[in-house]
């Protein structure tokens, strides 16, 4: 008798359990097809494919240096793919990150470059800096989509160019180097570089930012009402509104908010990993960023194992490239056949469906079993 | 009499894991109002929905007229001569008559859409059947009457000889559900076959022929409506004996509590919804508005919550001035508000209970400190409403978009309850829910009325109007046009009269009226 209660009182939840393993299960099948189809592709390619296929897979851990290589990768990530997060539980599909982490870099450099101050404090303006510049950028997409309607990733796409030229403009204008033989700044002087942390290595003290800026965006969307507030106009603007939200403080805060984290993350990466501002062209990062976000269903709490995932495939792709010289270039296609795996809703919906129909026939036949012993 | 519509074995879960339809055997006969009822949630929808083709069933067979067919789609619910009224209807309100009645089947010249051939098959059906419409009119422009007859006819087009009405009735005037219920009549005698799907057992006992009873997904039983009492229908439908009175002291109403003076609003297009509307509630009273829906009851609900602006007039809570201002802060004088569409404005499908509990209230020093929010009180808090409101579910962290409409609704409920207003703003309390879930809800009304609580309540069910307000109002064109300090010795029949517009009471005559008191 008691069996049996347990039994219905267990059955309540599974309809809920099945729906997590499912997709828990699309992630994975979704990753693992991702990593297969790669393995395919060096084996027709690959001069080596033994060679390539151990140090894309096994390649980041093999060693210290391999490994640093790894987790410095996974800093600027991390951050930019909790600025997604938080854009995109407000459902505002704006992807000036990667206009962001690059106009950080530049606003850093500048700050560097043209003010004195001692060890520490001087990294830490530079980034507060690049933060505020790029948090008031992200004004402007998010202003445009509030008063006048104007798609807000199109806005955002938009801008991440104009950032480029701008930054561009800047550095080759005010802060370059004219001894280099390329567009690159100046030195960036000792004071406003982020020590590194680990020895023998590019791990700079940004990591522990990163993990610090995991928890706190974390806290920030699940435990206070600001949080509250931008995952209710992300569900249900309409609900949102009735329960008395203001609707655009919500819209454009979220959009300051993950501008910033995406600019600070740019500074970080040029001060922690750069003698100087070298980039000539967007880096990627942004949108490596709105990977991680979908890849982590847009809770912070998965962003690290997400983007410890990606950088795990970068740093291996990398590493064979090196040693091998297999190209990486693939890599960018496993991205997409992940996300489009990921993204698809009738991805094993079918599958699904009967899983669905065979567990609801069961409880409805134990609660008939339940009703007749009850 | 021969069967034309056979339903066998017909099972369907959706992708949530509900088994909406279990098992379910089923046949309707040549020339026959046959009835479908149960209450919401029992399945009725789901299996209308199969038979028009909207949903696949996931396991079972439907045959019409003996031939076995596969209804993946409503073009093809269509070719097997199914048609079906929605509630909500599927009309097109810039086209007139003639051009919705022909939409996906347009009379042709040349290139061209042939206007005349258009009007010419609508009146002809329209004749046939004596269904008359003015095929030259725009949609916009009619009555809703008058639609549902323009989506009887649109079926009819198309050669339905099986006819699904999804609660025909619930957007109709008593005068109007005469004229209903001899067209359908009619067409019962010319050789259709009439699904119809009601909550109203007094309809269904005068309309029909046949009664089929759905209850928790199964289809229980089918009989002549002779055999069958009201009574009968509905303790079958519930599974109980229902009461369904619900006791009520009279009203004791003390201070104003929400003074509206002359409101006017205008909707998006611009037209004028709601006209120079003057009323006051009082604490510990129930003001019930009663109108043909769209006449500016729903209106002037969300122009005191703040969702509408206000072009003109003054909205006073407790002689403080809350026109046009933020529903954050209405809602923070004191304010609650049941909204009309419990899915759209009223919860988030995809968070938890215990996230769509807190809405609305993530501000309050009880849930929230200056930074963190308290999550243990929000939790216990859902805990308490869950088991005070009797909301089924496995726990608070439930998605609250699987649970039933009736459920939802309580979560709802209970939030806007729980937040001690002194002015409930009620809208369609008790649509689409079954039964036990909206007698609970009417209970907890009045509980609040004695408490002291003033509520404005607006539905488009009569019974409900009639059952729970103290005092009525009836709108028609944005106006108030009768004013009733006593709902007990008001019929419906005559409140019917004043929400078709065809009675109405003097300006003075509501205005001393509601100053008597």
């Amino acid at each position: 008798m008691s069996d049996k209660i347990k039994e219905r009182s267990k059955a309540l939840y599974t309809q809920e359990k099945l729906n997590r393993k499912f997709s828990l299960l699309r992630t994975s099948l979704a990753i693992a097809i991702g990593v297969l189809l790669s393995i395919i592709i060096i084996l027709v390619v690959s001069d080596d494919p033994a060679a390539s296929i151990k140090f894309l897979v096994i390649g980041p851990i093999l060693n210290y240096n391999n490994f640093c290589g790894l987790l410095t990768m996974w800093i600027p990530i991390v951050i930019t793919g909790l600025a997604v997060c938080i854009m995109f539980s407000a459902n505002q599909f704006n992807l000036f990150g990667e206009g962001a982490f690059f106009f950080g870099g530049v606003v850093a450099t500048m700050v560097a470059l043209s003010t004195n101050m001692i060890t520490g404090i001087h990294a830490v303006i530079c980034i507060i800096a690049a933060a505020i510049v790029c948090g008031l950028i992200g004004v402007i997409p998010a202003v445009m989509k509030y008063k006048l309607g104007a798609s807000e990733m199109v806005g955002s796409m938009l801008l991440n160019y104009a950032c480029m030229n701008l930054g561009l403009f800047i550095i080759s204008y005010f802060f370059r180097d004219p001894s280099a033989g390329t567009v690159v700044s100046e030195k960036i002087p000792k004071t406003a570089k982020i020590p590194t942390l680990l020895p023998h290595s590019d791990v700079h003290m940004g990591i522990i930012v990163a993990v610090v800026l995991v928890i706190l965006a974390y806290i920030f969307m699940y435990h206070t009402r600001w949080g509250y507030e931008i995952r209710l106009v992300g569900q249900n603007e309409k609900f949102a509104k009735y329960a008395g939200v203001n609707i655009g403080f919500v819209l454009i805060g979220s959009q300051i908010i993950g501008g910033a984290l995406s600019g600070a993350a740019g500074a970080m990466e040029v001060l922690g990993s750069y003698s100087r501002f070298s980039w000539t062209t967007l880096t990627g990062h942004g949108w490596d960023g709105v990977t991680l976000g979908i890849l982590a269903n847009r809770n912070p709490k998965y962003i690290p194992l997400a983007a410890l995932f990606l950088a795990y495939l970068r740093k291996g792709a990398d590493l064979m490239s090196m040693k091998t010289g297999m190209q990486t270039d693939f890599i960018s296609v496993i991205q997409a056949v992940i996300l489009v795996f990921l993204l698809a809703e009738q991805f094993l919906s079918k599958y699904k469906q009967k899983k669905t129909d065979e567990l609801s026939k069961y409880l409805e036949i134990a609660e008939k079993g339940g009703a007749t012993i009850g | 009499m021969d069967e034309i519509l056979k339903v066998e074995h017909v099972v369907k879960i959706y992708g949530n894991g509900v088994m909406a339809n279990k098992d379910i055997n089923f046949t309707a006969n040549k020339g026959e109002i046959h009835a479908i009822c149960g209450e919401n949630g029992a399945g009725k929808s789901t299996l209308m929905k199969m038979l028009y083709g909207i949903e696949q069933p996931s396991e079972g067979s439907i045959y019409v007229k003996g031939r076995k067919v596969e209804l993946t789609s409503s073009a093809k619910a269509i070719e097997n001569s199914i048609g079906m009224v929605h509630q909500h209807f599927m009309l097109v309100p810039s086209l007139t008559v003639a051009e919705n009645v022909v939409l996906g089947v347009e009379p042709k010249k040349g290139i061209k859409f042939d206007k005349k051939e258009a009007i010419r098959m609508t009146d002809e059906i329209a004749e046939k059947y004596n269904l008359p419409v003015p095929a030259n009119e725009k949609v916009e422009d009619i009555s809703v009457g008058m639609k549902q007859r323009v989506e009887i006819i649109k079926a009819l087009l198309k050669g339905a000889e099986i006819l699904i009405l999804d609660e025909p009735t619930t957007v109709l005037t008593p005068q109007e559900t005469e004229e209903l219920f001899t067209e359908l009549r009619h067409l019962r005698d010319e050789g259709h076959t009439i699904l119809f799907i009601s909550h109203k057992l007094y309809e269904v006992k005068k309309l029909c022929d046949k009664v089929s009873i759905m209850r928790n997904g199964k289809m229980l039983v089918t009989m002549d409506i002779s055999e069958v009492s009201e009574a009968d229908i509905s303790r079958l439908m519930v599974g109980r004996d229902v009461v369904e009175e619900i006791t009520k002291e009279k009203a004791n109403p003390k201070g104003v509590v929400l003074e509206a003076k002359n409101i006017s609003c205008m909707n998006y297009l611009g037209r004028k919804m709601l006209d120079q509307v003057s009323f006051k509630v009082r604490s510990g009273e129930i003001l019930g508005m009663a109108g043909v829906e769209g006449n500016g009851q729903h209106e002037i609900l969300e122009a005191i919550a703040g969702m509408q602006t206000v072009t003109s007039g003054t909205i006073q809570l407790e002689q403080k001035d809350i026109t046009n201002q933020s529903i954050k802060n209405i809602r923070s004088y004191g304010v609650s508000h049941i909204p009309e569409d419990r899915m759209i404005n009223g919860s988030a499908k995809n968070l938890s209970i215990m996230n769509n509990l807190l809405a609305g209230r993530q501000n309050s020093a009880t849930f929230t400190n200056k930074i963190l929010l308290k999550t243990g009180k929000i939790r216990e808090t859902a805990q308490e409403l869950i088991k005070e409101y009797k909301v089924k579910c496995s726990s608070e962290n439930q998605e609250i978009g699987m649970l039933s409409g009736g459920n939802i609704q309580k979560v709802v409920v209970a939030r806007e309850f729980d937040a001690n207003p002194k002015l409930i703003l009620v809208d369609q309390p008790s649509r689409g829910i079954d039964i036990g879930a909206a007698t609970f809800i009417r209970e907890r009304l009045i509980q609040l009325r004695d408490e002291g609580k003033a509520i404005l309540l607006n539905s488009a069910d009569l019974n409900e109007v009639l059952e729970l307000s103290d005092s009525l109002m009836v709108f028609y064109g944005g106006q108030i046009v009768a004013y009733f300090e006593d709902t007990s010795v008001l019929t419906e029949e005559e409140l019917g009269l004043y929400m078709l517009g065809l009675k109405k009471q003097s300006m003075e005559e509501i205005e001393e009226r509601m100053n008597e008191r």
